[in-house]
């Protein structure tokens, strides 16, 4: 695999500071040690992080620091940017260009998908959520169906969740924003109406736009119905996303009972090309960890 | 955001809890496990002598049966049976009946062919009964059938506790048989419990539970009491661990941190040379178990 410019540009760096010579380099900023990442370099995969996952405490500047440093293209916010002053705007976004950062999802609130009579409300995330979103450059909302409607059937449940998504798909088309829809596992959500990537899929099969698709969260499926592999080589044209963590513990690839190396292999096979988000509490250095994740990663898909 | 709040909590919890537990484990040594093969996924094309010495061969304890013993004559149990002891091995289960524990109607079978299976059991040296739950029953509602499975699994257990012979449930996955009752350890746990007879436990397939269920390191921490055997085989393609999505080595670590010491069965289709394979899957697990 070739490397991208910025290693280049790295190299050259330390060559540079070894003949003492850095200072006659003014164009290259201060911090070109840690140059950006970048999707070639990353074997031509796009890597993000969910931004939850991260140390408490940390600004946003911070956050995308954090993630540049483990070598990641981007992240996923959830609707905080919604209460950003324009200060922070400037600053925030002048950090994303500076490190060319994506900001790849974002959560835009919580409706009970299955509940006409939440609509509002979810129009009304959505008005909120839409703006800052073309700020950022983010093209993709997660939703969760949330808490089942009582009284609903299997049947009526899913009618109900596809309508709303094909409603939120017509709201979201002249913004070009994709919808993903993110199954929760019942050990988390008891209430949830949709547990599971098999169901997902059939949902967003009804739906038929190809802006509706699934986030399959291997941690959550992994809690709920295992069988990974089979699901996602079955599915592979309605996955939009997927999300990293082990079982059990959430934390990174390796703690737990799931094989991700073979996980990635068969994303590598498939020609999965969408982004690869690790959301998992880092055992041990977050930086370190998370550039090990990517690693791993990048190392499993060569040989996939 | 309350997902998050308590995701963060369980992983600070389980993080905590996980650095004590390592404490812990680093003073056990080698596991007092053995290792076995299910015969069946040999294939059947082979003679029993030929697999029994495959198993043998490949540094194994174990072999275990579902029905073959049923066709064996008297001459074929005395050949088998001096095969074993020749090469130092234990039958280490069998299914004594394929019939069903969720009908209330089929008790007297169900006691006259665990009955009718304990002298041969006793001959080939045999000390646990495996069982399916069998098929859901129409009309039946999921209290009823799990009552009637755990009166079943009562009625076996009672039949066979002068022969100290152990009984297991084992679940199948609903991919695999969507009419079967007991899909998951879970529930298999949940029933056996109910019971609470120390000569009933729960077979723990691994490759089942993954197919179905998922979440198994949980589930055997906190069940590890009821566990009575654990069966092996990498998801999807029942081959051997790596082959799959399961990280067998965590799961081998979590069997020795909760002081498992039965036998380990190796329940997967071999893709190359069988001898090899098997050796190398014992190594892993040993090399593992040994790690935690």
């Amino acid at each position: 695999m070739t490397y991208g410019e910025p290693m280049n540009r790295r190299d050259f760096h330390k060559l540079s500071m070894g003949a003492a010579a850095a200072s006659l380099l003014p164009s290259l900023p201060a911090f070109a040690a840690n140059a950006p990442a970048t999707v070639a370099g990353n074997g031509g995969h796009k890597f993000s992080v969910m931004l939850w996952t991260l140390p408490k405490g940390l600004s946003f500047v911070q956050q995308l620091q954090l993630a540049s440093d483990a070598g990641f293209t981007g992240v996923e916010v959830g609707n905080e940017y919604e209460k950003w002053t324009p200060e922070e705007w400037k600053t925030n976004l002048a950090k994303q260009h500076e490190l060319g950062i994506a900001v790849d999802s974002a959560v835009p609130g919580r409706n009970a998908l299955a509940d006409k009579s939440k609509r509002p409300a979810l129009t009304e995330d959505l008005k909120k959520a839409i703006p800052g979103a073309k700020q950022l450059g983010c093209k993709q909302f997660i939703y969760t169906a949330y808490t089942r409607v009582p009284g609903q059937t299997p049947e009526d449940q899913r009618a109900a969740i596809v309508d709303t998504l094909k409603y939120a798909a017509d709201m979201l088309e002249k913004d070009d924003i994709e919808i993903v829809l993110e199954p929760i596992d019942l050990l988390e959500y008891k209430l949830e109406a949709v547990p599971s990537v098999s169901e997902a899929f059939e949902i967003t099969r009804l739906v038929g736009s190809p802006r509706i698709k699934v986030l399959y969260d291997f941690f959550h499926e992994q809690k709920q119905t295992g069988n990974l592999i089979e699901k996602l080589e079955k599915n592979i044209d309605q996955v939009g996303l997927v999300h990293i963590a082990d079982v059990p513990g959430r934390h990174q690839p390796g703690t737990g009972e799931v094989n991700y190396n073979n996980i990635y292999r068969k994303l590598a096979e498939l020609k999965y090309d969408r982004y690869i988000c690790m959301e998992f509490m880092s055992q041990g250095d977050t930086v370190t960890t998370l550039r090990k994740a990517r690693e791993e990663a990048i190392a499993a898909m060569k040989l996939g | 955001m309350d997902r998050r709040e308590f995701s963060r909590m369980m992983a600070i919890a389980g993080a905590g809890s996980a650095l004590l537990r390592k404490t812990a484990w680093s003073q056990t040594a080698a596991p007092g496990v053995k290792f076995s093969v299910m015969l069946w996924i040999m294939g059947r094309n082979s003679t029993m002598e030929q697999r029994l010495e495959t198993i043998a061969a490949a540094g194994y304890q174990g072999a275990e049966m579902v029905d073959e013993w049923m066709k064996w004559s008297t001459e074929d149990r005395k050949r088998i049976v001096a095969k074993k002891n020749a090469l130092g091995l234990t039958f280490d289960v069998m299914f004594p009946s394929l019939t069903t524990l969720v009908d209330p109607e089929q008790r007297t079978k169900l006691k006259q062919e665990i009955a009718a299976a304990i002298p041969i059991a006793q001959e080939i040296g045999c000390r646990q009964f495996a069982m399916k739950s069998g098929a859901r029953i129409a009309g039946q509602s999921p209290e009823q059938g799990r009552q009637s499975i755990a009166d079943g699994l009562k009625v076996a257990a009672d039949v066979c506790r002068d022969a100290k012979i152990e009984v297991l449930l084992e679940p199948i996955d609903v991919l695999e048989d969507k009419r079967q009752f007991v899909n998951s350890v879970v529930d298999g746990f949940a029933i056996v419990r109910s019971v609470n007879d120390p000569g009933i436990k729960v077979l723990y397939d691994f490759y089942h539970e993954q197919r179905g269920t998922g979440n198994l390191i949980d589930t055997l921490e906190k069940n590890a009491d009821l566990v009575g055997l654990v069966h092996i085989a990498d998801v999807p393609g029942r081959r051997r661990p790596g082959t799959g999505e399961m990280n067998y080595d965590n799961i081998y670590r979590k069997l020795a941190a909760v002081k498992y010491n039965r036998y380990i069965a190796m329940e997967f289709y071999f893709q190359g040379d069988a001898v090899a394979e098997l050796k190398a899957a014992k190594a892993e697990a040993l090399t593992a178990m040994q790690s935690a």
